[in-house]
């Protein structure tokens, strides 16, 4: 399997790539994973089990990552640390499941932003990244 | 188009932006007709409401024509008069299925700002700083309406769109807050606050079936409003007027049997609390003023409800809360479920049990709404609702 990560920003656009293998594949229940070479050391697994009282699934992800000092710096910066990273995917991957879209503010009308907005931008949504093929025209 | 932008504590202007555009399949573009500015929009205007950035986009009370829908957007066509909702539900999370659609899972789009303060995130707003989603508000042209298949209400009549503006937030509020107030036939209630919200408390009070309600404030059109709807008025800033003894001489000491707080954290007194409250905030020692919420537990009846539908945004301090268990009293509170209200109440307002428009007092348009937030926030020229026309010159 060859996953590519695809990141880009308004100046330049960044690809990280890497090859995984699939440590544990039970369909439905669990997925894990190791990356074996390319530009990303990471591993993880997602399990899926019945919610308690029988109100749903709870989605569980174990991601581990290893990054270059000055990637995770940068990354911590900009507000997208691996951990939030993780936290954010679940959060889209829940409301892609329960309504077919992931909530976003990225390309509404504004007001001139100012200096200080300006540097906060990427704080808030208007600058978040999203999976790649999310932003297809809906209509 | 134009719309309007705050753009710093104190300061809003009405700047030209690019239209909204579909941006996601259930969205909605809709042209604005009527649009209004809400007494919490004054929260945001004096900086009390936190990650609000230059060039935000306000209004969450706004009603219009759909202009344009998303893919999968079927109940509603171009053409279609509406009016929106200002929180935004998702339909199909484990919260809207149990009708707290103000609670909704996947309409926030900044959930983890919210996170960071509260534990969980509520839903989405239109207007309201980017910790409750960061959406373009209303005070505009066109707004974009996520969700707009769960959402907007359809108004089929040919009522004015005065008369049923207000479904977009503050008669759905005031009516949720007296349905909190858990009204029993006979009950007398006391509400603290008569602006709008207050105002719809009080008439949503008595279709609740209440026998009298108390209406609390000091300024003289807000009273004489609340007198029209038939409240008994308590004129809180005249000299040797204390409310809880008000409430007490007239519920022949036993105290209201429901209290609702339509002030929330901006609240003000003339007494030692209100100097207390103020001095604690300057020094950001307290972030909220609870003058009202103190007054309320204070004077409701053993076993009583406390019903709060005024905002408040973090942390209170001195609250009784020893007088509010040892009285055994329940409170509810939250942002208001505006999709179990919308439709039943524009049948009461089809049937003619109330018009909402009676509380607008200025009708005006966009260029002028920075000054009437000026006006509205120093409580001058008798406003009660302000009104904006996008269209209008």
């Amino acid at each position: 399997m060859r996953p590519v990560a695809n990141s880009s920003d308004k100046d330049k656009d960044k690809t990280v790539e890497w090859d995984s293998a699939i440590l544990q594949d039970e369909p439905g229940r669990r997925i894990a994973w190791k990356s074996i070479g390319g530009e990303s050391h990471n591993a993880g697994e997602v399990v899926f089990e019945p919610a308690p009282g029988g109100r749903g699934t709870m989605v569980t992800v174990l991601q581990e990552f290893r990054m270059g000092k000055l990637a995770s710096a940068w990354e911590t910066i900009v507000g997208r640390n691996p951990k939030q990273a993780v936290i954010e995917n679940l959060r889209h991957f829940k409301a892609l499941a329960e309504t077919g879209e992931i909530p976003r503010t990225q390309g509404q009308p504004h007001g001139p932003r100012g200096m200080i907005a300006g540097i906060k931008k990427s704080m808030y949504d208007e600058e978040t990244k999203v999976p790649p093929g999310l932003h297809r025209k809906a209509s | 188009m134009k719309a309007l932008c705050w753009m710093g504590s104190g300061k809003v202007e009405v700047h030209n932006v690019s239209d909204p555009t579909i941006l996601n399949p259930h969205d909605a573009i809709v042209k604005i007709t009527r649009t209004a500015i809400c007494g919490s929009d004054l929260h945001l205007y004096d900086g009390f409401i936190p990650t609000m950035e230059e060039g935000d986009i306000l209004g969450h009370e706004f009603m219009g024509i759909v202009e344009d829908t998303g893919k999968g957007v079927t109940n509603l066509q171009r053409g279609d008069r509406v009016v929106v909702p200002f929180t935004i539900a998702c339909g199909n999370c484990e919260f809207c299925k149990k009708k707290i659609w103000s609670a909704c899972d996947n309409t926030n789009p900044n959930a983890h700002l919210m996170e960071a303060a509260y534990g969980y995130s509520g839903s989405g707003l239109f207007g309201y700083s980017h910790m409750m989603g960061g959406y373009a508000g209303g005070q505009a042209q066109y707004v974009r309406v996520p969700f707009a298949n769960v959402g907007p209400l359809k108004i089929e009549s040919d009522l004015p769109d005065e008369k049923v503006l207000f479904l977009s937030d503050i008669f759905p509020t005031g009516y949720m807050a007296a349905e909190n107030a858990q009204i029993q036939g006979n009950d007398t209630v006391a509400v603290w606050g008569c602006g709008p919200v207050g105002q719809f408390a009080i008439a949503s009070a008595f279709m609740l079936g209440a026998a009298r309600v108390i209406a609390i404030d000091r300024l003289p059109e807000r009273l004489e409003l609340a007198r029209s709807i038939g409240a008994i008025t308590v004129d809180y800033s005249e000299e040797d007027v204390s409310v809880l003894t008000a409430l007490k001489d007239l519920t022949g000491g036993i105290g209201p049997d429901s209290c609702i707080d339509a002030v929330g954290l901006e609240a003000h007194s003339a007494q030692l609390q209100g100097i207390y409250d103020k001095v604690k905030t300057a020094l950001m020692l307290e972030t909220d003023r609870p003058s009202v919420l103190r007054q309320a537990i204070q004077s409701v009846r053993k076993g009583g409800t406390v019903s709060i539908p005024g905002v408040y945004g973090g942390l209170l301090d001195k609250v009784p809360f020893g007088a509010a268990f040892g009285k055994g009293i329940t409170m509810k509170m939250g942002q208001t479920n505006m999709h179990n209200y919308m439709k039943p109440l524009l049948e009461r307002i089809e049937k003619r049990q109330i018009d909402p428009s009676y509380i607008i007092s200025h009708r005006i348009t966009l260029e002028e709404a920075p000054d009437m937030y000026k006006v509205w926030r120093d409580k001058k020229q008798n406003v009660t609702k302000i009104v904006i026309d996008p269209w209008a010159t």
